[in-house]
């Protein structure tokens, strides 16, 4: 059976295991969203869970809970490039600091403007893309993102190589099974350009629609199905981050966990947080087992928007 | 008397004295402190200014917002704009943009990447996602919730953001013509740039503070013999303005 026939017969609707199999250990693997908004939280999940390892993690702007949980799991992250990561308000983020400050983890120090480039250019279909507004600064020197060519005048211009992910994980609010989707919130429009420079493209999404409320209004595409290679089908699919326009981030949660996590980097035992992610995400062989741990009221709480 | 305020309401009310009518400018993630500024800016002596630049354009929000993607900047904007538009942003560069960090230097660089050495951090830190607005927008306004000699040092241990490198020859052999930064306001004190040199110099000290604290609490050299000013305090205009239309949640008082 080709791909045009079964796009026709029965979209791209996975579970999150079968749309994940085959990634290899070592692949660059971008994540859309940022801090902890649009975060596909039950695809990475999915990804401890199958025990991938040495995975080199790039995501444009900032990342905070998922990107420290990941790094929490043993080998599973050995290279890092994120311009920020943080927990904003709460604090730094626990389990990057202590796997950067160790060694475990090479953090590469880039900035949002060469990832931006990359993505464009590997969007674009083009080997690089010029970013001049980065000079001056120490990031610069060590961002290996960048290289350098002349112009006409021969003057040096910093160049972002192409960056095509081998994988792009991205939650959006809603997608039709063929995986035309449509995401709202601050970083739609860099998740747009994300699917269009990955590889291959997972989605998680919070509703399926059908086709016909996208040929309603086609500017409000944010990914046609092109793009797109696995539709899976998870409610509260970005929880404990934030869906807008369906559910707020669960702050009392990603609370909980920063401070297992940053116990556990203080006193040096990494045992409470062993258990923990055994816990949490080990135990939860599925969805459904992750939301049975969540509280109804919390539940109704978040997507009825109260804080 | 000084009204009794908090710092972040103070360092909001002095930034916010900075900004100018119709200009073009934003802030960057968990800017609290410079939002506070800029509705302040917008509500009293500058109704033309424009909140642009990042990717939520003039939002009216009925809060402060804790971070860019605060939900709230969201629930009522005239634009949201896409990164095709930032990256245009990041390279043509707006009027101003705020920018705080980990460590400040005399030049105003700022670090938030690590302490210590690139190879053997005694602390890696968030990082910065954006060093391209800082050499890009006209004016960069600096501010910092604390002030101690950890915080303002003579020189960074790296440099995220560059401000005004090592001076003005530095900062020209490096390609950054803007003014960069121009402001730095810390609880107890504001810190102007020296035209010549472009080191940092005592502006003005806070009505609650005194030379001598704020010398004790600044890493690199400050001239004892130039003439300072005393700070004008808060309002109580500012302060009601700010409390009663602003900070709803009080998110400044915290």
């Amino acid at each position: 059976m080709n791909q045009f026939d079964s796009h026709l017969l029965k979209g791209k609707l996975s579970s999150p295991e079968s749309a994940l199999l085959g990634l290899a250990d070592h692949s660059l693997l971008a994540v859309g969203g940022v801090l902890h908004e649009n975060k596909p939280i039950a695809l990475e999940r999915a990804l401890i869970r199958m025990g991938v390892k040495h995975l080199k993690y790039i995501a444009l702007s900032g990342s905070g809970y998922d990107l420290d949980l990941l790094v929490a799991v043993d080998q599973m992250i050995s290279e890092i490039f994120v311009p920020v990561v943080t927990f904003d308000d709460i604090g730094f983020a626990p389990n990057y600091r202590r796997a950067v400050e160790d060694g475990q983890v090479k953090a590469h120090i880039v900035d949002v403007a060469s990832i931006m480039a990359g993505y464009f250019a590997a969007a674009s279909g083009v080997p690089f893309h010029p970013v001049t507004a980065v000079k001056g600064s120490d990031v610069t020197k060590y961002n290996p993102l960048l290289g350098q060519i002349k112009d006409e005048n021969n003057q040096p211009i910093y160049i972002s190589r192409a960056i095509e992910p081998d994988l792009a994980l991205i939650h959006v609010q809603e997608a039709d099974i063929y995986g035309n989707a449509r995401l709202y919130g601050s970083t739609a429009r860099a998740d747009h350009m994300l699917a269009r420079a990955a590889k291959k493209v997972v989605i998680s999404c919070d509703r399926i629609v059908p086709t016909e409320k996208f040929e309603r209004d086609p500017m409000a595409t944010t990914i046609p199905s092109m793009y797109v290679d696995a539709v899976c089908h998870i409610p509260l699919g970005a929880h404990p981050t934030g869906s807008p326009g369906q559910y707020l981030p669960d702050m009392t949660y990603i609370k909980e966990y920063w401070k297992v996590a940053e116990n556990a980097r203080k006193s040096k035992n990494s045992l409470a947080m062993s258990n923990y992610l055994e816990e949490k995400i080990f135990k939860c062989l599925t969805h459904q087992d992750y939301l049975d741990q969540l509280s109804g009221s919390t539940i109704v709480s978040l997507c009825m928007g109260d804080q | 008397m000084p009204n009794p305020c908090t710092d972040l309401e103070r360092i909001a009310i002095l930034l916010s004295r900075e900004l100018h009518d119709n200009d073009i400018g934003s802030w960057g993630v968990g800017g609290i402190i410079p939002m506070a500024a800029i509705m302040l800016a917008k509500k009293t002596h500058a109704p033309g200014l424009i909140i642009g630049g990042e990717r939520v354009y003039n939002p009216k929000p009925s809060s402060l917002a804790a971070g860019l993607d605060d939900p709230v900047l969201m629930e009522k904007a005239e634009a949201i704009e896409g990164f095709w538009e930032l990256f245009g942003h990041w390279h043509k560069g707006v009027d101003f943009f705020f920018y705080s960090g980990m460590q400040i230097d005399v030049y105003g660089n700022l670090n938030l990447h690590l302490i210590g050495s690139i190879d053997n951090p005694k602390l890696r830190g968030p990082g910065v996602a954006n060093i391209s607005l800082i050499q890009r927008c006209k004016k960069i306004y600096l501010y910092s919730p604390d002030h101690s000699t950890k915080k303002f040092v003579e020189k960074v241990d790296f440099i995220s953001a560059p401000g005004h490198l090592f001076g003005p020859q530095s900062k020209k052999d490096a390609g950054i013509f803007n003014d960069g930064p121009v402001i730095c306001v810390t609880p107890i004190a504001t810190f102007d740039f020296d035209p010549v040199t472009l080191r940092m110099r005592i502006k003005s000290i806070h009505s609650h503070s005194t030379f001598e604290e704020v010398k004790s609490k600044t890493g690199f050299e400050l001239n004892e013999n130039a003439p300072t000013l005393v700070t004008i305090d808060p309002t109580d205009l500012e302060l009601k303005i700010l409390r009663e239309q602003i900070d709803l949640k009080g998110l400044l008082r915290k």
